[in-house]
């Protein structure tokens, strides 16, 4: 679906950090974070290396299904804002993995202190800033 | 709005203000204010120190200083008022929208400024310019952890978990057996080399509860509304706050829904329950601090435990203390 189009991290307001196998994926745009289970977390990792879809499918040994499950995940991940297309040559990881599944868990409860508020202007009553809301 | 606060920073620097030390974290305070206004400060119960020659100084500014100063017309911010450009430049600053609480650092030159704005609530009196405290760590190569800490014989328990897990009750039980207190809240922690946590804050936020009483010589609290909690400001009695770093030798993180039992638990979910709310409380840095969160987690075993018999828990937390040789692998 992507053609040559590679899939990146969408930094940098989306941070992350692997402890053990699993990924910690903070958004700090939405105030949103995630937890990722070992085997998204090596799928996770491709993306994070600047895989396109031809790539990872490419250097799976279980591409059938991997095929059958990237274009619903890629989705899912470019709609959270996790992931985004970019265009150039992508830098394919070298060797081959296994496609084990992927298990995202989404939170929202530090959305209030996680996330960053729109850009403020000038209110001439006010003064400066004024936080939405406020 | 830089070039105002170099030209701030300055100006500071000759002006003859009176100043106080105070530990602060892991480094020495200097805070720079005008002779008489000492009580009006936000300051807590920061303990009071000879500086070394490595202090960070921090300049209390007066609302004409403010006024010297120019914001932009249009500013992203993150969390806390963090003017989220500023991280572009030499200085963090940040600038509460609803009080005008302004605090910046020149990170190069280790100066902060600082206005306190309209009447400091005490949530934020008890801990004195805490986002100044976050930004100093990840520069001296620390973090700075959402969670308590008690200390033994030199030897530290670092303590997170969710609200109402129970930390205040653990520590106050602890500190009535003899324990000293690290932090309530936060507590700053060396990476590598021999782990350490470094007492800051030696205040302490409790909601009213009858479940572990207040020990005994606690002076009065002050009510928060907001918070709704009790802040009490211990000063620095050395009998009740640990009077300098200690070992991290363990860390326990609890959840009120676990088994009461002090259970040894995988590194990767440790790091889960720790780190989001950890960066969360931390303007500019985020990524560094999820990262060093992580690693904070290698310096020692990491241990679960749920709500504990009450009149077990001080004996358990000394036995954790003793835990140096338990190896935790992750799974």
């Amino acid at each position: 679906m992507l053609g040559e189009t590679r899939l990146v991290v969408n930094r940098p307001s989306v941070i992350f950090d692997v402890q053990g196998e699993e990924a910690v994926i903070i958004d700090l745009a939405s105030g949103h974070y995630y937890r990722l289970d070992a085997a998204g977390t090596a799928l996770w990792a491709r993306f994070d290396a600047g895989s396109s879809i031809e790539d990872l499918l490419a250097s799976c040994t279980n591409p059938d299904e991997l095929r059958a499950r990237i274009d619903g995940i890629v989705d899912d991940l470019v709609q959270r804002s996790l992931l985004r297309e970019e265009s150039g040559a992508a830098a394919a990881p070298e060797g081959t993995w296994i496609f084990g599944g992927f298990m995202l868990e989404h939170f929202t409860d530090l959305e209030d202190v996680l996330g960053l508020d729109p850009i403020h202007e000038v209110d001439p009553a006010q003064g400066w800033p004024h936080a939405q809301g406020a | 709005m830089i070039a105002g606060l170099s030209r701030l920073r300055d100006r500071l620097g000759s002006r003859v203000d009176a100043t106080t030390a105070y530990r602060f974290g892991a480094r020495d305070l200097v805070l720079h204010h005008p002779a008489d206004d000492l009580d009006a400060l936000p300051r807590g119960g920061l303990v009071t120190t000879v500086p070394g020659a490595a202090a960070v100084h921090l300049h209390v500014l007066s609302p004409v200083d403010v006024d010297s100063l120019s914001f932009p017309d249009r500013a992203l911010m993150g969390p806390y008022g963090a003017i989220v450009d500023s991280a572009n430049t030499p200085w963090l600053v940040l600038r509460s929208p609803d009080t005008g609480r302004m605090l910046a650092l020149d990170t190069i030159n280790r100066v902060a400024l600082y206005f306190p704005g309209a009447r400091v609530p005490p949530r934020d009196r008890a801990e004195f310019c805490r986002p100044l405290l976050h930004w100093l760590a990840i520069l001296d190569g620390h973090v700075v952890i959402h969670g308590g800490g008690v200390a033994l014989d030199g030897r530290g328990l670092l303590v997170a978990g969710a609200g109402n897990a129970g930390k205040s009750t653990l520590t106050r039980l602890c500190l009535e057996a003899g324990f000293q207190l690290l932090g309530d809240n936060v507590v700053e922690v060396s990476l590598g080399g021999a782990p350490v946590i470094y007492p800051v804050y030696p205040t302490f936020k409790i909601r009213r509860s009858l479940i572990a009483p207040i020990p005994t010589g606690w002076p009065s609290p002050e009510w928060d509304d907001e918070a709704e909690k009790d802040i009490y400001f211990l000063g620095g009695g050395p009998s009740t706050i640990s009077p300098g770093p200690v070992t991290h030798v363990a860390t326990l993180i609890l959840d009120p829904e676990a088994s009461p039992d002090i259970v040894p638990m995988s590194r990767q979910r440790a790091f889960f329950l720790i780190a989001p709310n950890t960066v969360a409380q931390f303007p500019f840095y985020e990524e560094t601090v999820l990262k060093r969160a992580g690693a904070v987690l290698g310096n020692a075993p990491s241990f679960l435990a749920g709500r504990m018999p009450l009149e077990s828990i001080t004996e358990r937390i000394a036995g954790l203390l003793d835990v140096r040789a338990v190896s935790v692998s992750d799974r």
